[in-house]
């Protein structure tokens, strides 16, 4: 129950934080140097075209009036009207987004489904074959650059071995699962369509590994690290000598300590990932949102760029409170 | 006389560290008996933990390794027991308490989770048998309400109720030998009196032996039959208590029962001069002999001495009592 009122708490503290944002991101976005209207119409267009597109826009009105405007419109669940192709944001944000979480979620995944245990094993077997091998493939990790993993991995596996597609979400010639939820994978699965399934998966592999791998190296290093500092607690002593299997010691006594830093790597992970995904969105051809910020922003695309910066935000602060929730289960000397 | 529960001969372990291999114990020997509370006293860092821990072979290897000697427990050389074996004598025929019962329980399970889970791991019982057997436990150590000190997470409990809680999970499968490593040395002295009475009673009644390390010379008064005395990794006296008091032989023991404060009347602490020698480069011969008030040239630099026994229940090893004597 107390965990409940906590999250209560957090979910209003973050309505001050959000509406911080939507005044930073609508202030700096307009105070770049710069006319959308002129954009939209051409450097060549007479000044009364440009005149006219301001005012459709409600761009003449002075900036708290459009910031007020902006906001009644957003509570009723509407971000306004892209000034670059005239499609409200809203439907923008649910065509471009899903992809993108997709790609995040597949990558948070493969980092923590491959970190944790190569983590551990490398903190068990210390300074042993084991360990030595996951500290190279952690090293290369996190150096090297997501455009240049992206584009050899493509080389290796679409071109040369040809094992896995090179591009999109899908194969040209087939048409996405019925969306529920816009992740394929899921839809996919409600669907019962397996083949589609594979196909999905066979897309996804390797942008995904491309944008987790240096999360990967990361989450694998503070997992090795803060098991040997468990493993060394005096209570790794105690279960040992109440006669615990090694694997109960490391499984269990060890690793729920050891969670608690590796959360919060994961977390700030994700929000990484999920703003980190513009790179290898464009090496992979991959429908997500990098590609559409990146033109709204050249385009000065106001609307477009405070819908997506808002549901950004609104994604980190979901993220930091589940990581917060998340240690009061870990860790029963939080308590909130 | 029966053969003695348990039977350290010759024990050697050493540390690899980054100054060298460090001889932590070497050829040390002591033995408990069957019912008997053994002291084992010396200063920090004089190997007595090591050797308890080497009992249950629990020291981490690497950077530690048993180099040479018995453990005979029950008859059989510990040293020798496949792993699978003796992670079933752990917490079963042999227990451990630690010094720190602040970082000796698990802080993110409750109590009754990690009690459970010892008397799960040695034999099959149920979770409510298990819960009975250690409400029964943590009656056992008295300790008041013992079903919501099941509930709780260790933080939740005082210093003293945690050792309690460790002493009952330590005892819970009824072993034959509990190691205390100085398990009242964190706590305060009121408490300290508490659990001393608690192990007092528990080992009398289960007819437990315990091997009690501690560097408390009084601790060891009030509770130990036969004390052992380390320093620099060798046992260099063993006796009865009343002996050890009495008539310490070993110009070190001495030192020790001469250093507690208030036996002696002059107003002055007595302390031992110098201080321990160095694991890595221990000093040929005797050990003792850079800070011992007896030595003398020849035997005491060149020769280690054996341990020779002076009275019945009453060995040393000292060339003051070897047979040759000291020229």
């Amino acid at each position: 129950m107390r965990i409940l009122a906590y999250i209560i708490k957090r979910v209003l503290a973050a309505i001050p934080v959000l509406i911080g944002v939507s005044i930073l991101t609508f202030l700096i976005s307009h105070a770049i140097p710069g006319d959308p209207a002129r954009i939209i119409v051409g450097p060549k267009a007479s000044k009364e075209a440009v005149e006219a597109i301001r005012k459709e826009h409600g761009l003449d009105r002075p900036l708290p009036v459009q910031y007020v405007r902006y906001m009644t419109g957003l509570l009723q669940g509407d971000l306004g009207q892209s000034i670059r192709n005239h499609r409200p944001v809203t439907k923008d944000l649910a065509d471009f987004f899903p992809a993108t979480l997709e790609l995040t979620l597949a990558s948070l995944v493969l980092c923590l489904a491959v970190g944790i245990p190569l983590g551990i094993l490398a903190a068990v077997r210390r300074n042993r074959l084991a360990d030595h091998v996951a500290r190279v493939f952690s090293v290369i990790g996190v150096s090297t650059p997501v455009f240049w993993l992206g584009l050899m991995l493509l080389l290796l596996f679409y071109r040369n071995l040809g094992w896995l597609p090179g591009s999109g979400r899908l194969d040209i010639t087939s048409s996405p699962p019925a969306a529920v939820t816009g992740l394929y994978v899921i839809d996919a699965v409600l669907a019962r369509d397996w083949a589609l399934l594979k196909e999905v998966l066979s897309h996804l592999i390797l942008p995904a590994f491309c944008l987790s791998y240096v999360y990967l190296a990361v989450i694998t290093r503070i997992v090795r690290s803060s098991m040997i500092a468990v493993l060394g607690q005096d209570y790794i002593t105690t279960a040992r000598a109440n006669g615990l299997s090694a694997a109960r010691v490391v499984f269990k006594h060890a690793f729920k300590n050891s969670l608690i830093p590796t959360v919060t790597i994961a977390g700030l992970s994700l929000g990484e990932l999920l703003g980190g995904a513009i790179l290898t969105e464009t090496i992979f051809a991959w429908p997500g949102m990098g590609k559409y910020v990146v033109d709204s922003i050249n385009s000065l695309d106001f609307p477009a760029i405070m819908g997506f910066t808002l549901l950004a935000s609104t994604a980190y602060v979901v993220i930091n409170l589940g990581v917060d929730v998340l240690y009061a289960f870990l860790n029963p000397r939080i308590r909130y | 006389m029966n053969a003695p529960l348990l039977d350290i001969r010759d024990l050697s372990v050493s540390f690899d560290t980054y100054q060298g291999r460090a001889r932590v114990l070497e050829k040390a020997s002591l033995t408990v008996n069957q019912g008997e509370i053994m002291g084992l006293v010396g200063e920090s860092g004089c190997g007595k933990s090591v050797l308890s821990r080497s009992v249950l072979r629990i020291i981490p290897t690497p950077p530690g390794s048993i180099d040479g000697g018995q453990i005979l427990f029950e008859g059989r050389d510990l040293l020798r027991l496949p792993q699978g074996e003796m992670r079933r004598l752990r917490g079963e025929r042999i227990s451990m308490i630690f010094q720190e019962p602040m970082n000796s329980l698990n802080p993110v399970f409750t109590v009754g989770n990690q009690m459970r889970e010892v008397v799960r791991a040695h034999r099959s019982a149920s979770r409510a048998e298990a819960t009975d057997a250690c409400l029964e436990m943590l009656d056992a150590v008295r300790l008041p309400e013992p079903r919501s000190v099941l509930r709780a997470f260790p933080h939740e409990l005082s210093g003293g109720m945690r050792q309690r809680v460790m002493i009952a999970m330590a005892l819970i499968c009824n072993p034959a030998l509990l190691l205390a490593d100085e398990p009242t040395t964190a706590l305060d002295v009121t408490v300290q009196g508490q659990i001393l009475a608690i192990l007092a009673e528990l080992a009398g009644r289960q007819g437990l032996s315990i091997l009690f390390v501690t560097h408390d010379m009084g601790v060891v008064a009030q509770l130990c039959h036969r004390v052992a005395v380390m320093y620099a990794g060798q046992v260099v006296e063993i006796a009865d208590v009343g002996s050890i008091f009495a008539r310490p032989a070993h110009p070190y023991t001495q030192g020790l029962i001469a250093s507690i404060p208030g036996r002696v009347s002059s107003g002055e602490l007595y302390a031992i001069p110098g201080s321990v020698p160095s694991p890595i480069e221990p000093p040929p011969g005797c050990r003792f002999r850079p800070r011992c008030p007896h030595a003398k040239g020849g035997g005491c630099s060149d020769v280690a001495p054996e341990m020779v026994r002076v009275a019945p229940d009453h060995s040393v090893a000292c060339h003051l009592f070897t047979s040759g004597g000291l020229p």
